[in-house]
């Protein structure tokens, strides 16, 4: 066995939370003295100690239950027998876990549950991994004197209704595991217990199939579950895992780390793992269940060429294939200049890989053309976070929120996007932490079990910056400001600047109440909570950074977070929520034009030397082009070769048919990917990826995480991605010569002061790490900032608001905006092809129902949506969730075309795509668009083309 | 670069004055000159630094200055 795969064993499960108190007791436990933190239970102080006390309801990600009375003990002075789960530790207390009176209540108790419980063990889903099993070895129960034929459970029907797992009631013990998972862990409160005594049994929301319920499928009731009751389809099918090996999920960017449990070369489960750092043993639909894209049909696993994107696919070698690309793009540098070609890095491959991405267009196409995907989502966090605190990168760890007394969202859906990080901040509301969501729509956060916002400031899209600023004019005027933070942490003339700036009438929340739509009054009183709490934490996401002030608005963040001394310590700070999972990463890696990695300007000469002596290449000191700059250069006929390793800009980008144009416009398009993607459907040259179960590597999550992925199947194409990187760039001429993923980590170590410390040992030891890591932070950096900021003085940015040039007008009186939904990730290329697509199989857009009145819409309706750029087609959704005047719509599929509509307008500093604000008109109509029918007819062509790669020649 | 492509940069280049228009003026000129210095490609610059000398039009007054300072940082004639 490899030395990175584990036999599989069910992870250790200590009863009871561990206790976060520093104070110590010590014990007596069976004779042996033991020493544990002050609120531990006994429970939970004997597992540590190695006794493992019987026990069912009780399990370690969840509150102390008390319901099932095996863990019973003996406690010296105390009456009758306490549940060692719901008893906490005294100092000096003696516990007996094991006598006669308690191995025959125990007996009993077991005999009890046997007598209502199937007896098919052997053919049992968990045989040999099931907790009732084994307590019944355990305790030794021999016979079940009550006999079976009473009134049971045992014909209870199968709930088979999920795609990813059954509910099979007649195992279960009533333990009530799956509904504290339900509560404590993922915050859904779908489950219940419904009916008394004898009639008690699980229930997902009314008593209804689990798909029609409020559940999430996160998996956390799987996981809970001590029966057979709550299993996974793939278990059931494939039988217990046999080994297992850690990493870390390819979906968002929480960066989930996971068990990947297999069985040769096949995945069983994905198990969250309970030691990961982002994660806490929790998970979402996605990571848990939605893997089996990774094995489906629509892999392509031989590389691909051809002349003309309307010729057949040719399949051939990999060598063929390197060397057909670097002949088209040496000739079209010849032709055209060394800046007529480019790369785009993909934030869902590994930082090694996107490194060698960059690296390739550094040293072997001899120019700065490299970009990558966070230019059209959180670029602008780069250059704002970079430019006032002076690091491109959130400043705390997710656990943070936990100390945070107030929390405000900003354009941001956790609970969508980032399934698992809003448990964790749901999990803190439920403690009592005020909430302030700052959102055109009302998103599940303002409302849901338990969870209820303070303030839902549902601003109108694109006055982001008005609003902040007025925040900030709340927290100036009435003093509110944390003035012995400023003076000691920040620029005070820069300050003195802003201050001015922000006093000026005309940030006052009453003064942009008309062009924000939010009441002053709310917006006064949301800045007062946030400035008053001991602890305030801002999160936020895409809708701050895809505007035309994507940049301004996140510098507005910061600048409110240092007035108000919310920076530097737990609890606090300013925390973008990244969108693919390894978006941070790819930034990191120096995946931006104008960057080398580690965020160092191209213009720097000392940083160019570095890396050009390291790397054998003179380094070009002016910024290459951006994505979009890319795709204009292309029109113009400028720019003529692209190499795109894992993204998909035919359908990620805006303005799809200028994107179409550029595309089209190119001699020579690599395009390296798991599937053939649209934008593969005008590519030249096809690299077959490997998906991240397939490679080596590591992924840096939005808290700066760096975490292992490990490879736990061969690459099905023969080669992992940074192999095949390092094949085109030795037909360009320029030999690299890595033979395993750490090396290249060592690289970027030996010339990134901010990952000095970091290596795949240290990984290995440590499970994950979050950069910072060098000298001074040897385990690495969870909270930033803390004795000063980066740059040395926070810096305060005058921030104008500034409105869009995308408004409602008469000819498009609307705004639509864009976002993403819990069962599909981005593009939808891996979602799509799993059972998530029962969840959502087309993008609809939303519509308020005094829009569709209007209009004549009605739900269901087809309805035309045309802006300046585009027309598109979708099927309308009637609800108030969006406000009057505003529509909303996802991107996960393609023929929905969605960027179709959205514009070329993009943030002022970094071109990040206004996604989130462009003016449309809706009519109903009967008939798909023009562009949607020619996106039929141009995949037909390209599907065909493809199968003629795969079909034996006709015989002549 | 076609006029298509010209025309957007200007577009970029009054967008980035916009954002940078507030206190002194000399500081915003820098701030917009910087800027594009620091991000855009040396054939944006020249487009934009012919564009302006071409008399054209289209900049706002922050941008035609601050181009006027790119023109003298990438050695071409104001």
């Amino acid at each position: 066995m490899r030395a990175d795969y584990k036999p599989y064993a069910r992870e250790r499960d200590f009863g009871t939370p561990e206790s976060q108190s520093t104070e110590q007791v010590t014990l007596e436990i069976d004779g042996e003295t033991i020493a544990v933190p002050k609120g531990t239970t006994v429970l939970r102080a004997a597992a540590e100690a190695g006794i493992n006390i019987p026990k069912l309801c009780a399990t370690d990600s969840q509150k102390a239950f008390g319901s099932c009375r095996l863990c019973l003990v003996e406690i010296e002075g105390a009456k009758g027998l306490p549940a060692s789960c719901t008893t906490e530790v005294r100092e000096g207390m003696v516990v007996t876990t094991e006598t006669n009176r308690l191995a025959s209540i125990r007996r009993n108790v077991m005999e009890l549950y046997i007598s209502d419980h199937p007896l098919d063990c052997l053919t049992c889903p968990t045989n040999g991994d099931c907790e009732l099993q084994d307590m019944a070895g355990s305790v030794g129960l021999r016979e079940v004197r009550y006999g079976y034929e009473g009134e049971n459970h045992l014909d209870a029907e199968k709930d088979r209704s999920n795609p990813y797992f059954t509910f099979d009631p007649s195992k279960c013990i009533v333990c009530s595991r799956c509904v504290r998972a339900c509560e404590e862990v993922q915050g859904t409160f779908a489950l219940t217990i419904d009916g008394r005594g004898f009639e008690s049994k699980v229930a997902a929301s009314q008593d209804q199939p689990f798909i029609d319920s409020e559940c999430v499928s996160c998996g956390a009731c799987i996981q809970a579950c001590p029966t057979a009751t709550l299993t996974e389809n793939s278990l059931i099918e494939m039988g217990q895992p046999e080994h297992y090996a850690i990493t870390t999920c390819a979906y968002c960017g929480v960066g989930c780390s996971f068990r990947a449990e297999m069985k040769g070369g096949k995945v069983v489960k994905m198990i969250p793992n309970k030691d990961g750092g982002a994660n806490h043993g929790h998970s979402c639909v996605k990571g848990r269940f939605a893997f089996g894209y990774a094995t489906h049909k629509d892999r392509i696993t031989k590389p691909m060429i051809r002349e003309s994107i309307h010729d057949p696919w040719q399949e051939v070698s990999w060598d063929e294939a390197f060397e057909f690309a670097a002949k088209k793009l040496k000739g079209i540098q010849a032709k055209y200049g060394p800046g007529s070609i480019g790369g785009i890095t993909s934030s869902r491959c590994t930082n090694e890989e996107t490194y060698l991405v960059q690296k390739l267009v550094r040293a072997a196409f001899g120019n700065n053309n490299v970009d990558t995907c966070a230019r059209v989502c959180h670029s602008p966090t780069g250059y704002g976070l970079k430019t006032t605190l002076g690091e491109s990168a959130g400043t705390q760890n997710f656990d943070s929120v936990m100390k945070a007394d107030v929390i405000m969202v900003i354009g941001a859906n956790p609970t969508d996007a980032h399934p698992v990080f809003a448990s964790q901040m749901k999990r803190r509301l439920r403690e009592g932490a005020g909430l302030i969501v700052v959102d055109p729509r009302a998103i599940d956060l303002v409302r849901s079990p338990h969870v209820k916002a303070e303030y839902h400031l549902g601003l109108r899209p694109g006055t982001n910056v008005a609003i902040i600023n007025a925040l900030a004019h709340v927290v100036l005027s009435e003093g509110l400001e944390d003035k012995s933070f400023i003076e000691q942490r920040c620029d005070l003339e820069a300050y003195e600047d802003w201050r001015n700036f922000i006093l000026e009438e005309r940030n006052s929340p009453e003064n942009v109440e008309q062009e924000t739509g939010v009441p002053a009054e709310t917006a006064r009183a949301a800045a007062r909570l946030y400035a008053a709490a001991p602890n305030a934490a801002i999160y936020y996401g895409l809708g701050v950074s895809e505007h035309s002030q994507g940049s301004t608005m996140v510098m507005g963040i910061a600048n409110l977070a240092m007035a108000t001394g919310n920076l530097g310590r737990e609890g606090v700070g300013v925390n973008p929520l990244r969108g693919q999972n390894n978006v941070q990463g790819s930034c990191d890696m120096g995946s931006f034009p104008h960057e080398l990695p580690g965020y160092r300007h191209v213009s720097d000469a000392a940083v160019r030397k570095l890396f050009g002596d390291d790397w054998g290449v003179e380094i070009q000191p002016d910024p290459g082009l951006r994505i979009p700059n890319m795709f204009d250069a292309a029109v113009a006929g400028r720019f003529k070769g692209l190499y795109v390793q894992g993204e998909d800009v035919a359908q990620s980008d805006p303005d799809t048919q200028h994107v179409e144009a550029a595309l089209s416009s190119l001699e020579c398009m690599i395009v390296q990917d798991l599937f053939l993607n649209e934008t593969a459907k005008f590519a030249h040259v096809f690299l077959p990826g490997s998906s991240f179960l397939e490679k080596n590597g590591t992924f840096t999550n939005a808290e700066r995480r760096i975490s292992p992925v490990r490879k736990v199947m061969e690459p099905m194409a023969e080669l992992e991605d940074w192999q095949a990187t390092m094949g085109l760039a030795k037909a360009m001429g320029y030999d690299m010569s890595y033979s395993h993923p750490s090396e290249i980590m060592d690289e970027i170590a030996r010339l990134t002061p901010t990952f000095k410390g970091v290596s795949f040992e240290k990984l290995d030891k440590l499970g994950s790490i979050q950069w910072p890591c060098n000298d001074e932070a040897e385990f690495g950096t969870p909270t930033m900032h803390v004795e000063e900021f980066v740059r040395g003085k926070g810096l305060f940015r005058v921030t104008p608001y500034v409105p869009t040039d995308e408004r409602s007008t008469s000819k498009y009186p609307l705004l639509l905006t864009t976002g993403r939904i819990l069962s599909q990730y981005n593009v939808g290329a891996q979602t799509r092809r799993t059972a998530n697509l029962g969840w959502h199989n087309e993008d609809v857009l939303e519509m308020h129902p005094h829009d569709a009145e209007q209009r004549g819409i009605e739900e269901g309706d087809w309805v035309g949506l045309q802006s300046r750029a585009g027309e598109t087609v979708l099927r309308a959704v009637i609800t108030d969730r969006v406000q009057p005047g505003v529509v909303y719509t996802t991107f996960h599929h393609p023929e929905s075309g969605a960027n179709v509509v959205t514009t070329d307008n993009s943030d002022w500093a970094t071109n990040c795509p206004e996604y989130k604000v462009t003016a449309v008109q809706a009519f109903k109509v009967s008939k798909l668009s023009d562009w949607q029918r020619k996106f039929e007819a141009f995949t037909d062509e390209q599907i065909d083309l493809l199968e003629r790669a795969r079909r034996p020649l006709p015989v002549s | 670069m076609g006029s298509d492509g010209t025309n957007k940069l200007v577009r970029m280049a009054n967008q980035i004055a916009d954002n940078f228009d507030y206190g002194k003026r000399d500081k915003a000129v820098a701030g917009v000159s910087d800027h594009l210095t620091r991000f855009w490609t040396p054939d944006m610059k020249r487009a934009i630094v012919e564009h302006r000398q071409s008399g054209k039009g289209g900049l706002n007054d922050i941008a035609d200055d601050a181009v006027r300072a790119l023109a003298e940082t990438i050695g071409q004639p104001a």
